[in-house]
């Protein structure tokens, strides 16, 4: 390794003196791996000094006055040949550009710790239980407090997120929060900029109502007061003293928090109730292992002394960073990677290519700087010197670039992906920039040096000779071709597949008809509305003025609209037996109101919908869908039999048509529905199906729920497609970046392939007009010169496809309902790929074959 | 040639270990306690200014311990008094009196 080292810094040291400074590192480096057992850390660090030594030499051997006069010529040389050069930079400035702009991305969400004191020690953790399959399940009140009491190893908090009505004399708002143990700021780190934290008083029941809120909240809502600390707030109808504001952009877990309020326990919370989110700070003498293993000792005590619920129970724990940013970012921020060094390649192989397609258009001239005196190593810096220009110069404008795409990634990125605002062109991402410019100079520099330093003489020299390095060189372009060609397939291959997945969740049939609905939330405050009577009248008033709106058809409502959640209890049927409770059937249910299925086209099958006489008093009812119809009563009629679940046994009274509740992308599942007015629930999904254009109803909606309290706020109003979007939001961006990227990809090897048969076809001007003038018809050269570029595509296709094979079944989980393999798709992207690279050949073709033979026969 | 007042601090202090009877680069750098990539340049920059010559370890030592040959170096009568020098200015500027500049600001 050590010596691997010693050659490449070898390489960068001037021919002269290269050979001695090699022999005398070598030599040092042996004698101390012998005579004295050096640990291999210490060997390689010093081994890197080669490097310094090396660039020494450089320096002394390579003068400014050298370098100048390199510079200069080269610049001449460039501007000879201005529109390939152009051309190449560009192409390098796109791949620059577009790879700084990812980079900028995965810097921030993967490469930089949270933004929180020694960051690394802070894990979440989670039950689990292999018995009862599960694998990251929240914690119960008293497992929580059980283990923070017994461990050793581990400051924990707890805590759960929550919906706060704020009210005041202002318009109501709903803010998203958390409730959290008071060690929450402590384990965490970071502490209000005003104000203080919570005292652990303040977890006691009574004592519960003071909050800690954001800056960014204190400034928007509040104007900035400088006396809002100390004073109280209406949240969910209780005043709650503020007693902290939190430094400016503070988030925990994602951002759109806006306050904290402690969490207090009660002692009455059942240990089977698993609601509850951990974070855990290492202590300073324990590692992450021993913190672990001490949890998963603490969890097997609580299973054995509490066997009916928790037997079985297991502890798990992740990184905070890794549950912040989670698989679908790490594979999504893997992905644009891979894919953005894709096109990095192909805008190296396009100016490599155009590099020596200028480099041999310079053969004679280097022949003749030989001839002259110049040495190999002074002619393989000239053409370094340039390439470094074009790297550079491509490097600036490809910040520039990057910038705009910057802008553009972050346009597009949902609103809950954290650590927004540190996206930018930071020194890291600018350093990261300025080393692929230098890696990709020296990169492609050297292919048009190596080549040109072996050009030979004198058949260079040669009157009419079309140069020694031309069969070589060509080889390479060629190679090159095919390179880019067979990229830019796996690049669109991939992107073509994510994107068609990505319109088969939109346009899929989810089991409901989603064009017409407006959906919006309410959340009563407990303090006003203490009881299912109160609730249940708020609910159906607001319903019936809701309905009372001109343009709309029926109002529904649920806890949750479709792929916004679904919660899941066991349940058994009258008269069906089970000797563990584990063993019961699961299924999902939700809460509805009366018009939920018809707002949303819900067919239903048999019997009858929830009516407004299913309330708090009447027969427990139930409606179940066709999934849970056909597992229990394939033959038979459901109606009117009985389906106990925890809150009791319910009649079945109807059976809707499924809806796939969960994702576009997931199988249907046994669902329940029971009358909203049956339970107690004062969070509504709201649907409103209209016949106008859903706009025109959201000042109107907005209007009624204010009349009906001004102290509960209508939010989240949108229409159904754009929830449903931003619940495939990840998805979607993803199909995005992988669209631009695979579009940069065509337009680069498309270039790549034009410049090359542009130029194969003006270096052999002269053979195609002795073949025209000795007869050749104009179409037998045109479809010659063709064939080759079906050739170079034709290769560059095979070998894409073999590799895009590869590539695209690691993009199977963010494929809806199409294969990685999908024939149809490379099929298509390969004859695109055909077609232009044809059409990339078919205008310098053309050129050619309207070229006088005499003109031709001329030219030289 | 480079103005010989030049000579850095890294370059002294090899010259320095020369003087001290260290010859190979390893050793110097043990001695000085500088990194690899100060003091195999300085070594080459004090041959080139003529104050270090170097030449190339007996070839049959080296073969009875198994290792090439390396490359050893001597102070040169030319180095030993741009060393002298050195030291001389080194020590001048370790005569002057600072404590005036080291008392606490007042405000």
């Amino acid at each position: 390794m050590a010596l691997w080292l010693v050659t490449i810094a070898g390489i960068l040291a001037p021919a002269r003196g290269r050979k001695e400074m090699k022999a005398q590192w070598e030599a040092e480096l042996l004698f101390r791996w012998r005579q004295r057992e050096e640990d291999a850390k210490a060997i390689f660090l010093w081994s890197l000094g080669a490097f310094q030594h090396a660039w020494y030499l450089f320096r002394t051997e390579y003068t400014m006055d050298l370098i100048w006069q390199d510079l200069k010529y080269g610049l001449r040389a460039l501007n000879r040949s201005r529109g390939l050069i152009t051309l190449a930079v560009l192409s390098l400035a796109i791949g620059i550009g577009a790879n700084s702009a990812i980079f900028s991305v995965v810097d921030v969400f993967m490469l930089r710790p949270l933004p929180y004191p020694d960051s690394h020690e802070l894990h979440t953790v989670w039950v689990s239980n292999q018995e009862r399959d599960w694998g990251q399940v929240s914690f119960s009140a008293p497992d929580f407090l059980d283990l923070k009491e017994r461990s050793e190893s581990m400051d924990l908090m707890a805590g759960h997120g929550g919906i706060f009505n704020l009210s005041g004399d202002f318009e109501a708002e709903r803010l998203r929060g958390s409730y959290v143990t008071p060690g929450f700021f402590t384990v965490l780190g970071v502490s209000p900029a005003q104000g203080r934290g919570f005292t652990a008083q303040e977890g006691v029941p009574g004592n519960e109502q003071v909050a800690v809120i954001t800056h960014e909240l204190w400034q928007r809502r509040f104007g900035a007061d400088p006396d809002l600390l100390g004073s109280t707030i209406m949240l969910d109808g209780l005043p709650h003293t503020v007693v902290g504001i939190m430094p400016e952009r503070f988030w925990y877990l994602y951002p759109g928090q806006d306050l904290w309020t402690p969490l207090a326990f009660t002692g009455e919370e059942p240990r089977n109730r698993h609601y509850l989110q951990i974070l855990a700070r290492t202590r300073d003498d324990f590692t992450r292992d021993q913190a672990l293993a001490e949890a998963r000792q603490i969890m097997g005590q609580i299973a054995s002394e509490y066997p009916e619920t928790s037997a079985g129970h297991n502890a798990t724990m992740i990184t905070l960073h890794e549950h912040v940013f989670n698989d679908g970012f790490q594979a999504g921020t893997l992905i644009s990677t891979v894919g953005v060094l894709f096109v990095l390649l192909i805008a190296c192989a396009n100016v490599a290519n155009l590099l020596l397609t200028h480099a041999a258009g310079r053969d004679r001239e280097v022949a003749l700087r030989g001839a002259l005196g110049a040495g190999r190593s002074r002619i393989i810096r000239q053409f370094l010197t340039e390439a470094t220009v074009v790297a550079l110069v491509g490097g600036i404008i490809g910040v520039g670039l990057a910038h705009l795409g910057i802008q553009g990634l972050l346009s597009i990125m949902p609103a809950e992906f954290p650590r927004q605002h540190e996206i930018g062109l930071s020194g890291r991402v600018l350093g990261y920039t300025a080393a692929i410019t230098m890696l990709t100079g020296i990169l492609f520099g050297l292919a048009p040096a190596l080549h040109s330093a072996k050009t030979n003489l004198t058949d260079s020299l040669k009157e009419g000779g079309r140069g020694g390095g031309g069969a070589r060189g060509g080889r390479m372009r060629k190679g090159l071709v095919v390179a880019e060609v067979a990229l830019a397939l796996v690049l669109l291959v991939s992107s073509a597949l994510l994107v068609q997945g990505f319109a088969k969740i939109r346009l899929a049939d989810l089991g409901f008809d989603r064009s017409d609905v407006l959906a919006f939330r309410t959340l009563l405050p407990e303090a006003q509305y203490p009881d299912t009577a109160s609730v249940n009248d708020f609910h159906l008033r607001l319903q019936d003025r809701l309905e009372a709106l001109p343009g709309v058809e029926t109002v529904g409502g649920s806890d949750a609209l479709p792929l916004q959640g679904y919660s899941s209890t066991y349940y058994v049927l009258a008269g069906q037996d089970y000797e563990d409770p584990n063993q019961r059937s699961i299924t999902g249910f939700k809460y509805v109101l009366p018009g939920y299925f018809e707002s949303l086209d819900i067919p239903l099958l048999r019997g009858r919908d929830v009516l407004e006489t299913d309330g708090a008093g009447s027969t427990a009812v139930a409606v179940i869908n066709q999934t849970m119809a056909e597992r229990h009563w394939p033959a038979s009629d459901p109606i009117g039999q009985e389906i106990t679940l925890s809150s009791g046994p319910k009649e079945i009274i109807g059976v809707v048509a499924d809806t796939k509740d969960t994702g576009a992308d997931q199988p249907d599942r046994a669902g329940i529905f029971m009358p909203f007015l049956q339970t107690e629930g004062r969070f509504m999904d709201w649907s409103v199906e209209a016949s106008v254009p859903l706009a025109t109803l959201v000042e109107s909606v907005r209007t009624e729920v204010s009349a009906m309290d001004s102290s509960v706020p209508a939010y989240d109003i949108m229409t159904m497609d754009d929830l449903i979007e931003i619940s495939l939001g990840g998805d979607l961006i993803m199909a995005k970046i992988m669209s631009a990227l695979a579009l940069i990809a065509l337009v680069l090897a498309l270039g790549g392939v034009y410049g090359v048969m542009a130029y194969s076809v003006s270096q052999r001007t002269r053979e195609l007009g002795v073949r025209l003038s000795l007869g050749a018809q104009r179409g037998n050269v045109m479809s010659m010169v063709v064939r080759q570029g079906l050739v170079l595509s034709s290769i560059g296709v095979v070998i894409g496809i073999l590799v895009g094979l590869g590539v695209t079944r690691g993009l199977a989980r963010f494929l809806f309902g199409v294969s990685p393999f999908d024939p149809l798709t490379f099929a298509s992207v390969s004859a695109i790929l055909l077609i232009a690279g044809v059409s990339a050949t078919f205008f310098p073709a053309r050129r050619a074959t309207k070229v006088d033979p005499v003109v031709a026969l001329r030219v030289e | 040639m480079a103005n010989k007042k030049n000579l850095s601090l890294g370059s002294v202090m090899a010259l320095h270990a020369l003087a001290r009877g260290f010859m190979y680069g390893f050793d110097i750098m043990e001695e000085t306690g500088l990194t690899s990539g100060t003091i195999y340049p300085a070594l080459d920059r004090l041959e080139t200014l003529g104050f270090a010559r170097s030449e190339w370890e007996d070839a049959s030592v080296a073969r009875s311990e198994k290792r090439p040959p390396r490359k050893y170096f001597r102070i040169t009568p030319d180095g030993a008094r741009e060393l002298q020098e050195a030291l001389e200015r080194h020590r001048s500027l370790a005569r002057l009196d600072l404590t005036p500049h080291l008392r606490p600001r007042t405000p």
